[in-house]
């Protein structure tokens, strides 16, 4: 059902294009993995090559309204897999409203929000979750729903989030080559929260720039974009599912 | 020998005395009159307030091989530092949204942050990364700050010497910045408008490193002159970068607010 409803909205965006003047873009990337040795695992799909195709589309528009400007961005994201029916996805990697005023930015809907700076490891990036079946980096990440009000300032910028729904972390299904050793039981995942993955989660982050230096400092209430790995003996096989936990901290 | 020191001492004061006093009634010192050069071009170039411009980046190889970027530009005066500046990259794709604020400062080093649209990242440029490439081109990401006096030392009269057909001041400049890439800058300023006609930067071994000339120069708003063509000749690796300028607007009711981290991150 959910794909559907992703697809067809992909689709109004596209035909919206030409008669509201905005940008419309797509690309796309056919990736081809290579495996010299034999997978490990049995269920493992066996042939060394594989390939997929992604889709990405994107449309931007933007228009003035009371003397603010205003801007909408839509990017979405597909891939087609040969193997693996879990890399196999969809996802909505950006579609909000936004608004420039003198001191106040708004931004409503969903969006992908990098915290830290190009380091390797981003110990900091904590407001999007994983799209661990796009790559090992973890640099590929999902879109997250959000109500964001940055207020600028004389002494930098203060991002407070609203963050409504909770995106579970994608894993390579049973057949994916490169997954965990056990696969992850992705359809049964357990929060520590009551609310599960409505739980609502509310972040600050400031980011200043004094002499020289890049400043930040973040609070985060809500549920760990990063799950626990639970081993789980499921009739038979053996199973891991990822339960979410909470976390309070800056 | 102790007793005769103090003679020789107020000997030397005394003929350097008249040495200064002779050199500034009757001619400027090299040095001096570099200094004159360089704050009269300073002069002549301010009160311009903001401006914007349109660009095209030709990037050239050894083989004479050219890739092609559309790019924008908007600066700030800042009068009491340096100036402020943004360039954003429209095409190609695989660079549109890439943007590069600038906020020049004329003594401290300048601070500089990138943005890479497809990582939704902002990159600091570090200061020793200050002399290397901007986006592939003969340009580093120190040589898009703004000018300012202080940012260089040791100021030096060359010599007059024509650039096609212009009469120029060639003056020698020293950046203050350690952390420059370059140890001697050669300026050619020209003598009725003051305006950079050609620059040589010299590397950190002294050499000959980039050739930097200024054409097409064309006058908006009466006062304010503005190149139409920039071009960076890399001598040790043949390579060489155009800048073209189009649509020069003056006026265009900037502040600081179209210059910080959030327009950064949302210019396209």
């Amino acid at each position: 059902m959910r794909r559907v409803f992703l697809g067809s909205i992909l689709l109004l965006a596209t035909a919206n294009a030409s008669a509201l003047e905005g940008e419309f873009d797509v690309s796309a990337t056919l990736e081809g993995r290579y495996f010299i040795d034999e997978p490990l695992r049995e269920e493992q799909d066996n042939s060394s090559a594989s390939f997929s195709l992604s889709v990405e589309p994107e449309y931007y528009l933007e228009w003035e309204r009371n003397g603010l400007q205003q801007s909408f961005t839509l990017a979405g994201f597909a891939r087609l897999d040969q193997t693996d029916d879990e890399r196999s996805h969809m996802d909505i990697r950006e579609a909000y409203w936004h608004q420039v005023g003198e001191t106040i930015e708004l931004r409503v809907g969903v969006r992908r929000v990098f915290w830290g700076v190009t380091e390797s490891a981003h110990l900091v990036d904590i407001i999007n979750q994983t799209d661990a079946v796009e790559n090992l980096d973890g640099e590929d990440k999902l879109g997250q729903p959000m109500f964001n009000l940055a207020w600028v300032t004389d002494f930098g910028t203060v991002d407070f989030f609203f963050l409504p729904y909770f995106r579970e972390r994608t894993f390579p299904g049973p057949k994916g080559r490169l997954r965990p050793f056990l696969p992850v039981d992705t359809d049964n995942p357990i929060y520590e929260d009551g609310a599960k993955e409505r739980h609502n989660d509310f972040a600050v982050r400031w980011v200043n720039s004094i002499s020289g230096w890049d400043i930040g400092l973040s609070y985060f209430n809500g549920t760990a974009r990063e799950p626990r790995l639970l081993f789980a003996v499921d009739d038979v096989q053996v199973n891991g599912s990822p339960p979410p936990n909470c976390i309070q901290g800056t | 020998m102790l007793n005769k020191q103090p003679l020789n001492l107020i000997g030397s004061l005394l003929i350097a005395c008249t040495f200064l006093t002779s050199a500034s009634a009757w001619a400027q010192t090299p040095a001096e009159k570099g200094l004159a050069i360089t704050v009269e071009a300073d002069k002549r170039n301010s009160g311009w307030g903001d401006s914007k411009v349109d660009m095209e980046m030709i990037l050239r190889n050894r083989q004479g091989q050219e890739s092609q970027r559309e790019l924008r530009s908007q600066s700030l005066e800042k009068p009491d530092d340096g100036d402020w500046s943004m360039i954003i990259f429209d095409k190609p794709k695989d660079v549109k949204g890439t943007a590069l604020l600038t906020y020049s400062h004329k003594v401290d080093p300048d601070d500089q942050w990138l943005y890479l649209p497809a990582l939704k990242r902002v990159k600091r440029i570090a200061s020793n990364n200050k002399s290397g490439p901007f986006m592939g081109s003969e340009f580093a990401y120190e040589d898009l700050s703004s000018q300012e006096i202080e940012k260089y030392k040791d100021y030096k009269w060359l010599r007059d010497e024509k650039v096609d057909g212009v009469d120029c001041f060639v003056i020698e400049r020293v950046p203050t910045d350690e952390k420059s890439g370059y140890t001697k800058q050669v300026a050619w300023i020209d003598k009725e408008h003051y305006r950079v006609r050609k620059v040589d930067f010299y590397d950190r071994k002294g050499e000959l490193l980039k050739t930097l000339t200024a054409s097409d120069y064309a006058v908006y708003k009466d006062v304010h002159w503005r190149p139409g063509k920039l071009e960076m000749v890399n001598h040790q690796t043949g390579k060489s970068t155009s800048l073209l300028f189009k649509n020069y607007a003056f006026g265009n009711g900037f502040t600081d607010r179209d210059f910080d981290q959030n327009s950064l991150k949302s210019a396209r």
